[in-house]
């Protein structure tokens, strides 16, 4: 499913090099959950970002589904990452004008697959317990909420990988609970791919397999 | 794309001011495009209309010189040899109820010339046999609340004269509706005894298609003119004003223009967490641009509505600005309604569009690029915004060294002075970050100093927001620029004119009649009077008068001049002295700077002047500073002019008065005389050159008008920017708040720093109101107008520069400030 090999990546600020992936390799299969853990600093955000394409790689080859996702272009990057992968972020990161529905809706419609898209939402409304909240904007739910909707936006294509940052790095021990529930719920009914950057150990435990990225400076 | 639309549309719903203020700077910038193309537009169509009517559709025209053409002539060609295509003409201007009327005397039984002018009817033939006898339009007569038939009492020259009003014209159409709305139709021997004309004619109007052939037989004297050469003409001598009113205008929409890439940016900057969210899920980089741009051009038609509706009621106070100032300068016109062609609706819409599109496709260009990952932090922005300062500084330097190319590898072109310009001006909005930041960098000490961590906090925040500062910055420096280099223009234009009056108006009473008429000049036998009277001590005569030919109509003045008087010419190559003695023997003449800048001629250069029998050339001997019109005029000896032109009379006259004579008493004294009064304007060296400056003041009344549409637009401009940094700053400032600053505190803060960026503003706007100005003094008025002007430096508008856009920032961000102090730092911290 992911063939990860020997990436490196360093960003630029100014003058300034900082780099942050040095020669790492991965290998995950189709419908396996994977959690990659290490301390703060170690790259596993940018390791998420390089899979779904949101950055480039210095160099070395990311490979999903056997599509060399790092020979694409930034557009080939982007149509490949609205159809097969699902992202959900730390910060909840929902779009503020777009009501609860609408936001889940928004990666369907982005794909072009609107035919049955209310009734799919709904579906997944009624699944993270937010079908009365329907009409509701981010504002207005609270930080669990809004990763449960997070959560529903990802999967609602159904994506063949979902990447999670962090997904209950800032939630409470009951919405960590939903979110985590949901994750595994979508590895059932869809025999996705799941990739987990987390600090939790909870979250670890329930993976199939834990991969550990270290700092540049501890060596990988 | 329903919900791609829909976040736009709440986000302008949530923000409204992003929305309101790109409206208005669209709207505000069209309207004045519009406004200026639709008053250009009218005066344009008033003006062919005119000429239209009075030529009476014609092709040609048989021109005289200053004393028109004799009607035996007219008599010759149509008896003699028989032309029946034409028709004699004598037309003046006569003053009914306050309103200019063209009193057109034509003959109605030369044929076909009663048709057209109107249907045939009886009240034509009636013109030949009712006691002057006039004839006009039933609506000119409504307006001015005249029953037909009617006895009217208009002025001519002063002079008071009876009129029957006996029929009404019957146009056949609405154009020539429109073209006759100020003409007064009469028999021509009314016309001729009315306008002191008796034996002449002021033109013979021809239809031909063998002009070639008429001219063969025309005597010395008489030319042949071709009346779409007159309209060319006529409409050229407008051209340079037009196109300078057209460019001021552009001014405007390029600060409009700056207001929308400024809320544009502004609002791009607030959604870049949302864009590189949108670009995470899959949204393509050409998506977002194609939606940045369609949610401006939406706004930008709402602007252009809004724009539209406002031009239309902007042009018409305009009309009557434009329509005084080309009184005053050029010609009489009468525009009193304005027409609203298409075309200057279609350019409209086409620049608001285009406007927008250039004003947005860079944010929109950097929204696209916004990298899907999140690292589109603030800090981010910021350094990229730092980065790109020398590439901006470059590309301001390349933009300049394009303007200087421009202005030297043209000599005369105004569009490329005025492209030249906007160059100039573009490359300082690009340098502006830079110039911030070094004056910031002076500054902050400063400020530190003098208030301490406020100062501090105010100095290193406009640095920090240096992405949004600078455009707000550029933008009101732009503006305040402009007002700058405008009030230099005018007030080193009013200097020059100012020294030309005091070296020119020598003399201490000024006496020229009311209207200047072909044949009539003033009566010798009260120039004599006069000029004997014991409080004078010379009297120096003239002669004003026009000659056409066919490369256009040249202002002749033949002035009877001591060598004492004729220092008064300040010459630009010449000394006054050494061309006294060919100036009054030789055919030799001097002639106005814009009149050899126009038909590109120098010194020594032969002017080839058709006079009474021949073609004559004169030598030109010198050039001369004149300000008084921009068409240029040709001015010799009376002695040289009566050699070429049978034409005694004078239309101006000057009087030195004996030492200790008080000239305003004497202009008193001299208006007692009732002849004087009613025919004669007699003003004193003193009011003429206040009725000079008078006259000046009003012509620039409209550029001022301009100039303060244009401070609007800054002033919004800069609120928005303001607005929109402190309100995204709301967080930051919560912060400050729950750990202790005070609301006063606050206060000081955010105004501190808006003041700071408005001082910055004023100090950058000087250098370029000082370049702008240059380039205004000895490029576009010299290729405009071909006058040469000092620049006289006055303090005033550099003063009123920095006042201004401090007060301009401080007035802004009292809205934001307000904001601020009154915000819940909880609230804000939660939220934000």
């Amino acid at each position: 499913m992911i063939a990860v090999k020997e990436i490196n990546k360093t960003y630029r600020q100014g003058s300034v090099t900082r780099p942050v992936l040095s020669l790492v390799s991965l290998q995950v299969e189709k419908g396996e959950f994977v959690a990659i853990q290490g301390p703060s600093g170690s790259g596993k955000s940018t390791l998420l970002n390089l899979i779904a394409g949101l950055d480039a790689v210095d160099s070395g080859s990311i490979e999903i589904n056997g599509c060399l996702m790092s020979g694409f272009n930034e557009q080939q990057r982007t149509l490949f990452r609205r159809r097969h992968i699902g992202f959900v972020f730390q910060f909840f990161s929902l779009i503020p004008t777009l009501t609860v529905a609408e936001n889940i809706a928004l990666s369907l419609e982005l794909n072009h697959l609107t035919a049955g898209m209310n009734a799919r939402v709904e579906e997944l409304l009624d699944n993270i317990g937010l079908l009365e909240r329907r009409s509701s904007f981010p504002d207005q739910l609270s930080g669990g909420e809004q990763q449960r909707v997070a959560v529903a936006r990802a999967i609602v294509h159904k994506p063949a990988l979902v990447l999670a940052d962090e997904p209950t790095g800032n939630l409470d021990i009951e919405n960590e609970a939903i979110v985590l529930r949901l994750l595994a719920e979508l590895k059932q009914q869809y025999s996705s791919t799941l990739l987990v950057a987390t600090h939790s150990d909870d979250v670890a435990a329930r993976a199939d397999r834990v991969l550990q990225l270290y700092g540049l400076a501890e060596g990988r | 794309m329903k919900l791609r639309a829909l976040m736009s549309l709440r986000f302008v719903r949530r923000h409204p001011w992003h929305g309101v203020l790109s409206i208005i700077g669209i709207s505000l910038g069209i309207s004045v495009v519009l406004a200026i193309d639709i008053t250009n537009e009218s005066a344009r169509r008033a003006l062919r209309l005119s000429n239209a009517a009075i030529t009476s559709g014609s092709t040609h025209y048989i021109a005289g010189g200053p004393r028109g053409v004799d009607e035996r002539f007219y008599t010759e060609l149509r008896v003699k040899r028989r032309m029946r295509n034409i028709r004699p003409v004598v037309s003046g201007h006569v003053s009914l109820k306050g309103r200019r009327f063209v009193l057109l005397g034509v003959d109605p039984f030369a044929g076909i010339a009663s048709g057209r002018f109107a249907q045939p009817g009886n009240d034509m033939f009636q013109l030949t046999t009712v006691h002057n006898a006039v004839l006009m339009l039933q609506s000119s007569a409504a307006e001015l609340a005249i029953d037909v038939p009617a006895t009217l009492t208009a002025e001519i020259s002063g002079l008071a004269h009876d009129l029957r009003l006996i029929g009404v014209l019957q146009p056949e159409n609405e154009i020539q509706q429109l073209g006759l709305r100020n003409v007064m139709l009469t028999d021509i021997s009314t016309a001729q005894s009315i306008l002191g004309m008796v034996g002449r004619l002021s033109r013979i109007d021809v239809d031909t298609d063998a002009p070639e052939k008429i001219k063969e037989q025309l005597p010395s004297g008489l030319t042949l003119i071709a009346n779409d050469l007159r309209s060319r003409t006529t409409e050229q001598m407008t051209r340079a004003f037009h196109l300078n009113l057209t460019a001021l205008s552009l001014l405007a929409l390029v600060i409009g223009a700056f207001l929308i890439y400024n809320t544009m940016t502004l609002s791009i900057l607030q959604r870049r967490e949302t864009f590189a969210l949108l670009r995470a899920l899959g949204m393509t980089s050409k998506e977002l641009f194609t939606d940045i741009l369609l949610e401006a051009l939406v706004l930008a038609a709402l602007g252009l509505l809004l724009g539209s509706l406002l031009g239309v009621w902007f042009s018409t106070t305009l009309l009557r600005l434009v329509s005084d100032t080309i009184n005053n300068l050029y010609f009489t016109i009468d525009v009193r309604s304005i027409s609203v062609p298409p075309q200057s609706l279609l350019n409209a819409g086409v620049l608001a569009l285009a406007a927008t599109t250039i004003s947005v496709s860079h944010p929109a260009w950097e929204a696209m690029r916004t990298s899907p990952a999140a690292n589109a932090l603030r800090s981010n922005v910021e350094l990229e915004a730092r980065l790109r300062l020398k590439y901006l500084s470059v590309c301001a330097v390349c933009l300049w060294c394009a303007a200087a190319a421009l202005l030297l590898w043209t000599d005369r072109s105004i569009v490329a002075g005025f492209a030249a310009l906007f160059l100039i001006i573009i490359g300082f909005a690009l340098i502006t970050p830079l110039l911030l930041l070094i004056l910031l960098r002076l500054f902050v000490p400063v400020l530190d100093r003098q208030l301490g961590v406020i100062g501090r906090m105010a100095g290193r925040g406009v640095r920090a927001c240096l992405s949004r500062t600078q455009i707000a910055v550029a933008a009101l420096a732009i503006a305040i620029s402009a007002v700058v280099g405008v009030s230099v223009m005018i007030s080193s234009f009013r200097q020059s004119v100012e020294h030309w009056l005091d070296n020119f108006l020598r003399a201490d009473v000024y006496i020229a009649q009311q209207q200047v008429h072909l044949q009539s000049g003033i009566d010798y036998r009260l120039i004599d009077s006069i000029s004997v009277m014991p409080e004078v001590e010379s009297v120096s005569t003239g002669r004003w008068t026009s000659v056409e030919s066919e490369s256009g109509v040249t202002q002749l003045f033949a002035l009877d001049v001591s060598r004492k008087g004729f220092r008064s010419f300040q010459l630009k190559s010449a000394d006054s002295d050494s061309i006294w003695p060919r100036f009054i023997a030789q055919d030799v003449v001097i002639v106005s700077e814009s009149y050899a800048y126009h038909h590109d001629l120098g010194v020594g250069d032969v002017l080839t002047i058709p006079a009474e029998r021949e073609k004559v050339k004169f030598e030109i001997a010198g050039i001369y500073y004149d300000y008084g019109t921009d068409r240029g005029v040709v001015t010799m000896h009376r002695d040289t002019y009566n050699r070429h032109w049978n034409d005694a009379a004078i239309t101006s006259f000057a009087l030195y008065l004996k030492q200790g004579i008080e000239a305003d008493s004497f202009v008193d004294q001299l208006n007692q005389n009732q002849l004087v009064e009613s025919t004669l304007r007699v003003r004193s060296n003193k009011t003429l050159r206040e009725k000079s400056l008078q006259v000046f003041d009003r012509t620039f009344i409209i550029t001022d008008v301009l100039r303060l549409l244009a401070i609007g637009i800054a002033i919004i401009g800069i609120l928005s920017a303001l607005m929109a940094i402190q309100l995204e700053r709301a967080k930051e400032f919560a912060v400050l708040r729950a750990v202790g600053l005070g609301r006063g505190q606050l206060w000081a803060l955010v105004t501190t720093e808006s003041g700071l960026m408005g001082l910055i503003a004023g100090i950058i706007a000087c250098p370029l109101g000082l370049i702008m100005a240059w380039v205004l003094i000895l490029i576009i008025n010299r290729r405009s107008f071909g006058w040469t002007m000092q620049f006289y430096f006055d303090p005033e508008p550099w003063i009123t520069a920095l006042l201004l856009s401090t007060a301009a920032a401080l007035l802004a961000g009292l809205y934001p400030a307000l904001r601020m102090i009154k915000a819940q730092p909880g609230l804000a911290l939660k939220y934000e």
